[in-house]
């Protein structure tokens, strides 16, 4: 109940916070809308789809496809030289990753015995986040994806 | 008698080429005090001449000799034949005291030449500095970045009671953006944040909320149902007000915030 309260009140000061700091000129809210529009689109649907989602395993990969979104985006807002966006984009991926992926990794970690194919999956899910970190360039902080042996297996990466 | 005083006073005179008013009042009239006056000038302009050897003075000494104290200097009507020695030491002690003024005013010329060019660089980029360059903040969407952020509580979320919680904070995000949009007159935006609005509340607030244990409903969901009446009659004001430009839009908002609401109330009635 706690944990509860603790949430609902991390969202209200959440949403509290982006209603205060969104004093951006309603045209410029419009612009942005149309520029992320697929972004929202995607998290509006992922939002759905990780309330469905009741395995760690299942969410961190869930958690990847979002990434894998963002990713696309920052590679064409780098490409149109767009920095202030690709940096924006970044941010949030990379909370994907780390909050969303490798969080979901550890949880999962402790459930799953060694050596079964759910810690093959694992391993996958793990690695797939690693290439998608490469892929943005995005710099690999200490922690942010749990190295292979962590899951106490040895896979090429 | 006369010109023996007379030639001792022009001895003791500063310059011989200028004697006092009374001594040069004799000396316009006597051509042995003229002589001896030329001589001694002649003298004087000789002795200046001459190379001096090179002295080592210790400086111990030389700081003595320096600060001597004027009674002990030797007078010329007493000792003229010292005259030339205290000329030479009051000429160098001039000297030494005239390199030190120098110096001085050196320092000092320098110190306020180099303030004086301080305050003028200060005045002269204080009146032709341009317009202050400011750096733009790059904008960031605040809506993309709250759901992002709901996005990961829901990756965490561990109970449909947190999930639904968390779906309402989204369906709020949407409907906080369709009230900024309505008067962009972005008619299609509109449309597309009124259709995400309603999946939100169909598709997750309602399907989450049947998943909500009989007993935390009341709890839970009240304050979800409150916020989608809020929600519901605010839109369906704005489609009033703005009928061309978000009137189905916000009739859509309206009509799913009232779907959901009277679902949970089903829902918190069964309870009751």
């Amino acid at each position: 109940m706690k944990r509860r309260m603790f949430l609902t009140a991390a969202g209200i000061f959440l949403a509290a916070l982006a209603w205060a700091d969104d004093s951006t000129p309603a045209a410029d809210q419009a612009r942005m809308f149309q520029q992320n529009q697929v972004l929202i689109e995607t998290l509006v649907d992922g939002g759905l789809r990780l309330a469905e989602l009741n395995e760690p395993l299942q969410r961190a990969d869930y958690c990847n496809d979002l990434a894998e979104k963002f990713s696309g985006e920052i590679q064409r807002a780098a490409s149109n030289r767009d920095n202030a966006r690709a940096d924006e984009l970044r941010g949030h991926f990379q909370d994907l990753i780390q909050r969303g992926v490798t969080a979901n990794l550890e949880d999962a970690k402790s459930k799953i015995q060694m050596g079964t194919s759910q810690e093959q999956e694992l391993l996958k899910v793990r690695n797939r986040a690693a290439l998608l970190l490469r892929g943005v360039d995005a710099p690999d902080r200490p922690g942010m994806i749990p190295k292979s042996a962590d899951f106490n297996v040895h896979v090429t990466p | 008698m006369n010109c023996e005083r007379m030639q001792r006073r022009l001895l003791a005179s500063e310059a011989a080429d200028r004697p006092p008013g009374d001594v040069a009042a004799h000396l316009a009239e006597c051509s042995t005090c003229q002589d001896w006056q030329r001589r001694l000038l002649q003298v004087e302009a000789e002795v200046s001449q001459l190379p001096l050897p090179a002295t080592q003075a210790p400086p111990a000494l030389l700081k003595h000799f320096l600060h001597m104290p004027a009674k002990t200097k030797p007078t010329a009507e007493t000792h003229p034949v010292a005259v030339t020695n205290t000329l030479k030491i009051g000429a160098y002690r001039a000297t030494v005291k005239d390199r030190g003024r120098w110096k001085m005013s050196v320092a000092f010329a320098t110190a306020a030449a180099l303030v004086l060019l301080a305050f003028g660089a200060f005045v002269w980029q204080r009146d032709h500095r341009g317009p202050a360059v400011e750096i733009p903040k790059p904008q960031r969407d605040a809506l993309l970045a709250s759901l992002t952020q709901h996005d990961l509580r829901l990756a965490a979320a561990q109970n449909p009671a947190e999930r639904v919680l968390i779906l309402s904070d989204i369906a709020y995000e949407l409907h906080g953006k369709a009230r900024v949009l309505v008067h962009t007159g972005a008619v299609n935006d509109l449309e597309k944040l009124a259709e995400l609005y309603q999946k939100v509340v169909c598709d997750g607030i309602i399907k989450q909320a049947d998943q909500v244990p009989v007993a935390e409903r009341e709890k839970v969901l009240v304050q979800i149902a409150n916020g989608l009446n809020a929600a519901r009659s605010e839109a369906a004001e704005l489609a009033q007000l703005n009928p061309s430009t978000g009137g189905k839009a916000l009739t859509r908002i309206a009509s799913a915030a009232d779907a959901g609401e009277r679902h949970l109330r089903k829902l918190m009635g069964v309870t009751s």
